[in-house]
């Protein structure tokens, strides 16, 4: 929803999340796209958090390397870079972002004559799960729909909450605590209590939503 | 007072289910949760539901890369797009079966139980499609060929309904390929050769 003080600069000025209250809604995807093409300093950094999971969940999925996903994830933000201008304000952009995502994967395994084949998923309910994390309209789920409902609610959450609970549970290399503990250069101790918060406001942010 | 025991920290829950418990722990825990009430059931769904879907999810995320992107998109916002290897095509239609009037009036515009027939021609790549209505749906059945040096067989294909990919598959060694089921609607085509794109005019798909 618009902040109330928004409304005064719809006519004349280009949106600006700048203008938005600080006590206000997170800007929408449409108020995202609306201030990169404007060229705000601080939209499109927020714009890369947003969608950043999502989009390394598709060369994870087809099981690319560590740098070949990141080649992915670059090059697809760099699609949407070039198509800020013409790309449409409503667009679904989580699913826009997946299917540039699955191209650039493509050519990687073609390139290096590998099998273009995901990881199965068919065995799971994933109505049934969307139903239990609190996903309101679960009618038709998929594992896309799951990656995009886990990663909207990741990218709610304060940076490092959502690192955390990104290298604990999604990371395919299985970071251990030990590892993430040296890496934020915190306790081993503290990474068990600390993980239950983050997962706590995210259980919170799925099920209010 | 009541008997019923203290019930389980979130913390606790989730250590639990994952199995980071020696079993004399998680013993008591399980007997905590079976006497518990609806909304620490509710709790522990929730986390084991949780842990199934990001058994399958990956995620990653790198401090390097968004860097790197918030520089690439400075450098855009003073200069201009920032070019890729890849080479984008559009595919005009060139031929449709069902636009063409056949003069004995024996084919044309009402034989639509017919397959319909398109031809997208580009420089690089021409697209062929049939479609036609099946039990279960609309079926289309195309082929690549490629007019340059580009091998035809797996190639990628998505099937994009505003620009959002809905159904993709990837092409035989002839260069052939197939959709089932596909509802009403209008779609463009997108074929992925090893550094070009090519995507055709809108086609307009009913049942």
């Amino acid at each position: 929803m618009l902040g109330p003080g928004l409304k005064i600069h719809v006519w004349n000025e280009p949106l600006s999340i700048s203008m938005l209250p600080a006590s206000t809604q997170p800007p929408s995807d449409e108020e995202l796209i609306a201030a990169c093409r404007n060229g705000e300093a601080e939209a499109w950094p927020r714009m890369v958090r947003r969608y950043e999971a999502l989009v390394f969940s598709v060369p994870l999925r087809y099981r690319l390397s560590q740098a070949e996903a990141e080649d992915v994830v670059q090059n697809t933000f760099i699609a949407l870079m070039n198509n800020l201008p013409t790309l449409r304000a409503d667009s679904n952009l989580g699913a826009w972002l997946c299917t540039v995502a699955r191209r650039y994967t493509w050519r990687v395994l073609r390139q290096n004559a590998r099998e273009f084949l995901p990881e199965p998923d068919s065995d799971l309910d994933w109505i049934q799960l969307a139903e239990s994390l609190g996903a309101s309209d679960a009618a038709a789920f998929d594992y896309w729909e799951m990656a995009e409902l886990l990663n909207r609610g990741l990218a709610q959450l304060p940076e490092r909450c959502r690192e955390l609970l990104i290298a604990l549970y999604f990371d395919p290399d299985e970071p251990s605590y030990a590892d993430i503990a040296m890496r934020w250069g915190i306790p081993v101790g503290s990474v068990g209590p600390t993980r239950a918060r983050c997962l706590e406001r995210l259980k919170q942010l799925l099920t209010d939503s | 007072m009541s008997d019923r025991p203290e019930a389980p920290g979130f913390d606790q829950l989730i250590d639990w289910l994952d199995g980071r418990l020696s079993a004399d722990q998680a013993a008591i825990i399980a007997e905590r949760v079976a006497a518990g009430g609806p909304d620490l059931e509710r709790t522990v769904a929730w986390l084991r539901a949780y842990l199934t879907a990001v058994e399958r999810i990956h995620f990653k995320s790198s401090p390097t890369l968004r860097t790197r992107l918030t520089e690439l998109f400075a450098d855009q916002t003073r200069r201009r797009p920032i070019s890729t290897s890849i080479r984008r095509y559009i595919a005009e239609l060139v031929t449709d079966s069902r636009a063409r009037l056949d003069p004995a009036g024996l084919r044309g515009m009402d034989d639509v139980s017919a397959p319909r027939q398109l031809l997208f021609a580009s420089d690089v790549i021409d697209i062929a499609l049939n479609i036609s209505a099946t039990r279960g749906g609309t079926t289309l059945r195309g082929q690549v060929f490629p007019n340059i040096d580009e091998p035809a067989d797996r190639m990628l294909i998505q099937l994009l309904q505003d620009s959002i990919e809905v159904h993709m598959t990837v092409t035989d060694s002839m260069g052939q390929f197939v959709f089932v089921d596909v509802p009403s609607g209008v779609y463009d085509l997108v074929a992925l050769g090893k550094s070009l794109e090519v995507q055709t005019t809108a086609i307009s798909v009913d049942t």
